[in-house]
């Protein structure tokens, strides 16, 4: 099957199934319907971020231009560093992104491609990687890395987390279905196997690749306990709007009046996410449907 | 550890470049000296991370678990004690049962993430990417903010989900005082975080498969919800079992929502999941209790995977 053919079609050539058009229409509204659902809680959140608290808190879903301001951003600012919180994460995510987008397709070149002594085992070893998932690791890391004195270190934040096992997991996938032919080629024609990934597999697998990085990028960007543990002075933004949490949240959404603070620094803290994820929303879908010929 | 890779020009024209100019000369050199060794080579620095940061540490929190240990001083041999305790412990089984109710979410999630699916492959209309988009943008925000947006949203006065359901004449719920909706706002929470990623899957498998299955059903006059059940569901099958091991591994291990949205497990514990019981252990510093209860978790996730998979087997096979 040919790659092109997986690409998104504009408009697709297959004939609605449903016998009734009435019964097609109407799924495909729920279907939006249950779109804008989840899209509510988010938009919701940042319209709310520009109005004062007393206004959102008695009409949830009141709104006039004239009390929109930005004093919740000045009172989020003001309460929490987000200038550092953001440059923290700026070298967490950078970090990451660079070594998995490296070494994920480079293992997974190695595991596709290469028939050797142990691949099966150490491929297995790998996979069991994924049953422990992030909380059962913490304390173990944890505890290691407080013998290393790595704890407000950037090698603590990023180190255990720069190659993750899902990431080759995929890579793997995606290039077994790169074609052997057009490795064979490239070898003949001189290509170590080393320049073979680097020059052939790579930009052919490039689709996937940008789907990787922004799971990758999504991933370190949002995480909020390991960086909460292991860099507690040192902090990220994530942290940085759970300690304004802390610190301006009662129990009672009534008996304070900082919410509209918070919905303003969640809103910071989401904004770099949801505009890339937007900016880059084609590429990825593109990603991930060539992804599934390995299927 | 980074400038030491190769900034070769990424073109992949045809001009033929020896490897000893487009990649460093070590790996170059050894690429065809030891040609047998060369994968090796470049699944090493997974395995160089795997043993630093995974096998250690689980091996040592291992040998913790078999202690009683506050992180300093020294450590009191307890044997098996730290397992036993944690199985008999009421707040440990009633954090299971949280945690299987919980999990309800996981085939509520799969189910209308492959509806939504079939409909946006199979229907024709304007923007359908959009869609995609519209149901992904909520796996694409950070929990924190998650949770601070949603104690508000479900606030029993003023929250707008009891706003909304006022305008329906429901009766306000108290998503986060009462002990039962607590626990179906944590589920609601979860099938909002997890279904676009379902709906993605589901849609990029579904390209792959041939019209030609539907036109012959049609033909036989089979119509769309036997369609659905006989074709579609089953050509997925690998898709399926897929999201289904990787969700319920993610709801197995849930700690987070119910930390941050109500409060450390609150009300009364009734959303307090094994995640959030491990978590709270180890704030608690009983690290010996915390390194045991990892251990379970773990092992009941391997468990329920090996069950899932086994369930698909014995399905797919019939």
């Amino acid at each position: 099957m040919s790659l092109a053919r997986l690409d998104i079609p504009r408009r697709t050539r297959r004939r609605a199934i449903t016998p009734s058009r009435v019964g097609g229409i109407l799924l495909v509204a729920l279907a939006w319907l249950g779109g804008l659902i989840c899209v509510f809680p988010i938009a919701w959140t940042i319209l709310a971020s520009f109005r004062p608290d007393s206004s959102f808190l008695t009409a949830p879903f009141g709104f006039s231009f004239s009390e929109l301001s930005l004093n919740n951003y000045r009172y989020a600012f003001s309460q929490g560093d987000f200038g550092t919180g953001f440059k923290n994460s700026v070298v967490q995510v950078v970090i990451i992104l660079i070594t998995t987008l490296f070494f994920c397709p480079l293992a997974g070149y190695g595991f596709a491609k290469f028939e050797f002594r142990g691949r099966q085992f150490l491929f297995g070893l790998m996979m069991i990687t994924l049953f422990f998932v992030p909380i059962t690791q913490y304390i173990p890391l944890l505890i290691e890395l407080n013998n290393l004195h790595w704890i407000d270190t950037y090698q603590g934040l990023v180190l255990p987390l720069v190659i993750s096992s899902f990431g080759i997991f995929w890579m793997n996938g995606v290039i077994a279905a790169v074609p052997n032919e057009l490795l064979h080629a490239a070898r003949v024609d001189g290509c170590g196997s080393f320049s073979t990934w680097w020059r052939i597999v790579l930009p052919v697998i490039r689709p996937a690749m940008v789907s990787l990085a922004m799971v990758t990028f999504l991933t370190a960007y949002n995480d909020y306990f390991w960086p909460l543990l292991i860099v507690p002075g040192l902090q990220t933004s994530q942290v940085i709007l759970g300690g304004l949490q802390t610190a301006l949240l009662t129990n009672s959404v009534t008996a304070t009046s900082n919410w509209g603070a918070l919905l303003a620094g969640s809103t910071v803290v989401f904004a770099p996410t949801v505009v890339v994820f937007l900016a880059m929303q084609r590429f990825f879908l593109r990603g991930v449907l060539q992804g599934s010929i390995k299927g | 550890m980074i400038d030491d890779q190769p900034r070769a020009g990424q073109s992949a024209g045809g001009t033929r470049i020896p490897p000893a100019i487009t990649g460093p000369t070590r790996l170059g050199a050894r690429a065809r000296i030891i040609r047998g060794g060369t994968p090796y080579l470049y699944i090493a620095p997974f395995f160089a991370v795997f043993f630093a940061f995974f096998a250690y540490p689980v091996a040592y929190s291992f040998y913790v678990s078999l202690h009683s240990w506050t992180g300093q001083g020294p450590m009191k041999w307890v044997g098996w004690d730290n397992y036993s305790f944690s199985l008999t412990d009421n707040f440990f089984t009633q954090a299971l049962q949280t945690t299987g109710l919980i999990w309800v979410s996981v085939p509520i999630t799969l189910l209308l993430s492959l509806v939504i699916a079939v409909v946006w492959n199979q229907a024709r209309f304007r923007g359908r990417s959009v869609l995609l988009v519209l149901y992904l943008l909520p796996t694409v925000i950070s929990i924190v903010a998650v949770s601070l947006v949603f104690r508000i949203l479900y606030d029993p006065s003023v929250g707008p989900v009891n706003v909304v359901l006022g305008w329906l004449r429901i009766p306000a719920v108290n998503w986060l005082g009462d002990e039962t909706s607590a626990r179906y706002a944590i589920v609601i929470v979860r099938i909002w975080e997890t279904i676009g990623l379902g709906v993605l899957f589901f849609a990029a498998a579904l390209q792959a498969i041939s019209t030609d299955y539907y036109d012959a059903a049609s033909v036989d006059g089979s119509g769309p919800i036997r369609q659905f059940w006989s074709i579609t569901v089953p050509l997925l099958s690998r898709t399926l079992l897929f999201m289904m091991v990787w969700n319920t591994l993610n709801a197995l291990s849930l700690f987070a929502e119910p930390q941050l949205i109500m409060s450390s497990g609150g009300p009364n514990n009734a959303t307090t999941t094994v995640g959030l019981y491990l978590f709270q252990k180890v704030q608690n510093l009983d690290l010996g209790t915390a390194s045991a209860v990892s251990f379970l978790m773990t092992a009941i996730m391997m468990v329920v995977s090996v069950l899932l998979f086994l369930g698909a087997r014995r399905w797919t096979s019939d």
